[in-house]
């Protein structure tokens, strides 16, 4: 029995291997010197670099810093409520010097001026409401730090309760918390009861909101979020007649929302404070506070007939686009089909997506034939692909959303096919050794970072015309159904990723500031049990001006998206070339040749090309 | 190249001096990048032997190693527009080396899923009767043994021993300190003694 030390182990290592010659043979340096391409693609270190842009988001500020931002703004609002509140007590106490001064005849003329002193306590009158330009409302978006909407801290009213189809998080205009508040609990909530956070957005009732808000608007205005504004905004640079149309609604839009916006959120927010949501709020704010969902006016007329809605209508006749049933259409090969932004600007998508269909598509192709369409999940294809998005910094998830021209926009997508892009989202959960922990046991490997968590993806319908989520069949959650905490929620362990692919059309002449979609992601956490919300804006000057460009992740998973659609037989995918699949999955095996994923997008091309060539053998085109 | 190597292993990088090798690579890459042919092909030149004595180390084969040789390079002038500096470029070979091997050695049973490429397409460690004496066969077990191990060690150690990479190198290449270099090479010729050990049992 002998026993080999480490350091002979390294002498091993270390030494020329026994019966190698370690010097190549003479003609290979002539080969490889014939190999050199005739040209030759190089950045060189150092250089700008077009094909990385640096388009990653920033993640959203540390649960830290969000709370110490709101506190010292409750702090600021508590100062003015103390200095208002001693130069009150002060009015009375020489009030009371100057009573015991007069002669009791006067006694009436001191209660009046008692009354009048009641009546200072009354908060100020609101201000004019204040018209955003244009301008300020491209701005306001792309600008994900500014307070603009977010709503205070729920110093004064912790709970308050939210319109029933009020989405995850949208993001309406609100100002300071009145006592509207104390009208209701959150039962109506959405996504549940919220517990008392840092990230939590209350909502106003409107109709509990209009008993505390002399004197309410007759009739109570449909209030529109900041969003439904620029939208409106947006069409009225695309068609007058349209806009003509919907003049009141948009006014309505522009008042309540985008106005209170600025009054509710930085006048009664900041400056009104606390003062604002102790003594009744600001009328103009209360009322415009609650977001409802979008109605369309019937009079709007339909969108202009074009192949891609036929393409739709061919895809899936019996699906409106908005009101598919989970269990039924969706569950079919051919793919999602477009949802107009305007019908239906919020998506979700699953947080599990496994590998499994990939190993069964490989299995085929390895002995030569295609895999049955159904045995393709275009998401796990996806995800099994997905280049590994880092962890975040801080926080408990990363949030990553990239974008850029898709190059398979099919034949369907006629004139109007250089207005497609291709949108990677990317959720990341922190690892457990991302933070500081105690020594990780076999059990703690696993730990669970999120507990109902769930992810919403909204449009912008200024800037996104339509939209398809790539996979995810049967998976999707029913619109109606989104908003209930039983439905889909999922818990997240660390180190869990996922990735969604969106294809979507882009309205003509957008501008870069305006937001082309927000990525929100809510959970209870682990750690302090609290539900947390995190959110990711995505600008239209985030998109990659084109393919080359991209980042290669994003281009990594439209690749492997495309081989899956093709392979799965999806209509959207019925002009698809294997071969260019092929030949780009070939190009990508050049670009990770030296990273971790390296193998895998090898693998990519490898059976990418191995599925062109079946196909071309079968001397069939498109469909498998 | 031994003593070399072991230096590199042993060494503190932060007292390295600097490496003239890199200057000459990118005024080389620069050459290349205006089009300049015979830059490429001095290119090729300077690193082809240590990219082919890699190759026969992990491979054990002359032949194969000169035609993952070949594979390599025409895999690295196709991804030379992802090459991001951020490593030497000769480090940046390496690695594409590396993976063209393994891919190599996934392609009989063509491509299994990771979890299961580690126990079916990695080769038994132990001999068999006829390998059992010689000191070729002692070099084959290792490499063996070597390519059983987990791949971040498989890396570190093929990196640092047969892709003659100084421990800087390696770890900036893979993201993490110079220590958790060391850290992964100790727990690497670890898992090797004992491997190793059982076999002369």
């Amino acid at each position: 029995m002998s026993r080999i030390t480490e350091r002979e182990v390294a002498r091993r290592l270390a030494e020329p291997p026994q019966g190698l010659d370690l010097e190549p043979p003479a003609d290979l340096l002539a080969r490889l010197k014939a190999d050199i391409p005739e040209q030759i693609e190089i950045v060189l270190p150092g250089e700008a670099r077009p094909d990385r842009p640096e388009r990653a988001i920033p993640f959203p500020p540390h649960r830290a810093d969000v709370a110490w931002q709101q506190r010292r703004r409750w702090l600021m609002a508590a100062s003015v409520v103390l200095a208002l509140g001693a130069g009150l007590f002060a009015i009375r106490v020489r009030q009371a010097t100057w009573q015991a001064e007069e002669v009791p005849s006067e006694l009436s003329e001191s209660q009046k001026t008692a009354a009048g002193s009641s009546a200072a306590k009354a908060p100020p009158p609101p201000p004019p409401p204040i018209v955003q330009s244009e301008a300020d409302q491209s701005r306001a978006p792309g600008n994900a730090d500014v307070p603009l909407a977010r709503p205070a801290p729920q110093a004064v009213s912790p709970r308050v309760p939210a319109p029933q189809s009020a989405p995850l998080g949208r993001r309406a205009p609100q100002g300071r918390g009145s006592n509207a508040g104390e009208a209701g609990r959150a039962a109506e909530e959405p996504w549940g009861e919220l517990e008392e956070s840092i990230t939590v957005r209350p909502e106003l009732d409107s109709s509990s909101a209009a008993t505390t808000a002399p004197p309410p608007p007759p009739p109570p205005p449909p209030p529109a979020p900041r969003r439904e504004a620029l939208s409106a905004e947006a069409r009225r640079r695309q068609n007058k007649a349209r806009q003509e149309e919907r003049q009141g609604a948009a006014d309505r839009g522009v008042e309540s929302g985008v106005e209170s916006g600025v009054e509710g959120g930085v006048v009664g927010g900041v400056a009104g404070g606390v003062p604002g949501g102790v003594a009744g709020g600001s009328p103009g704010g209360v009322v415009a506070q609650a977001p409802q969902p979008v109605e369309i006016p019937e009079s709007i007329p339909e969108p202009e007939p074009g192949p891609l809605i036929e393409a739709t209508e061919a895809a899936d006749a019996a699906d409106t686009g908005l009101r598919r049933d989970a269990e039924g259409a969706s569950r079919a090969p051919g793919g999602h089909p477009f949802v107009d932004t305007e019908e239906d600007p919020v998506s979700t998508f699953g947080l599990e997506a496994g590998t499994a269909s990939w190993a069964e598509a490989r299995r085929f192709l390895d002995n030569g034939r295609l895999p049955p369409p159904e045995a393709v999940r275009v998401e796990e294809v996806v995800n099994y692909f997905s280049a590994g998005d880092r962890p975040p910094a801080r926080g408990d998830f990363a949030l990553r959303a990239e974008g850029a021209p898709t190059p398979f926009a099919g034949e369907e997508a006629g004139p109007a096919g250089d207005r497609y892009r291709i949108l990677r989202f990317g959720l990341r959960a922190r690892g457990v050794q991302d933070r500081h922990r105690k020594p990780a046991t076999s059990a703690g490997l696993r730990e669970t970072v999120a507990r109902d968590a769930r992810v919403q993806v909204e449009f912008n319908p200024a800037v996104v015309a339509r939209y398809r989520l790539l996979g995810h069949e049967g998976r999707d959650i029913a619109a109606a159904d989104r908003r209930r905490d039983d439905i889909a929620a999922g818990e997240v362990s660390s180190g869990h990723g996922v990735t969604a692919l969106y294809e979507v059309k882009l309205l003509p002449d957008v501008r870069p500031r305006e937001v082309l979609a927000t990525l929100r992601l809510r959970y209870r956490s682990a750690e302090t049990d609290k539900i947390v919300e995190v959110d990711r804006e995505m600008l239209v000057r985030d998109l990659a001006p084109d393919w080359q460009a991209a980042p290669p992740a994003l281009r990594l998973a439209a690749v492997a998206g495309e081989l899956a659609e093709i392979l799965r037989g999806s209509f959207w995918a019925k002009d698809g070339d294997l071969e260019e699949v092929a030949r780009r999955a070939r190009e990508l095996s050049g670009v990770f040749a030296d990273r971790p994923e390296g193998e895998r997008v090898a693998e990519l091309a490898h059976l990418a090309a191995r599925a062109a060539r079946i196909q071309r053998e079968r001397g069939s085109k498109g469909k498998p | 190249m031994i003593a070399m190597t072991q230096m590199a292993a042993h060494v503190n990088p932060s007292s390295l001096p600097p490496d003239p090798g890199q200057a000459d690579e990118r005024a080389l890459l620069a050459a290349v990048a205006a089009g300049d042919r015979q830059a490429a092909e001095r290119l090729v030149g300077q690193t082809y032997r240590a990219v082919y004595a890699l190759l026969l180390r992990l491979s054990g084969d002359a032949d194969t190693a000169a035609d993952l040789t070949q594979e390599s390079y025409r895999r690295a002038w196709a991804g030379l527009s992802g090459f991001d500096g951020r490593a030497r470029f000769s480090t940046w070979l390496y690695r594409i080396a590396y993976t063209t091997f393994l891919n190599h050695l996934r392609r009989p049973r063509l491509f299994q899923s990771l979890d299961e490429r580690q126990e079916e397409t990695v080769p038994d460690p132990t001999p068999s009767a006829e390998e059992s004496v010689g000191s070729a066969a002692a070099g084959d077990r290792l490499r063996r043994a070597v390519l059983a191990l987990p791949d971040d060690l498989r890396f570190t150690v093929t990196a640092l021993y047969w892709g003659d990479l100084p421990v800087r190198e390696v770890a900036r290449h893979e993201g993490v300190t110079t220590v958790a270099i060391r850290k992964r090479l100790r727990r690497a010729l670890q898992m090797l003694a004992l491997t190793l050990g059982e076999e002369a049992r």
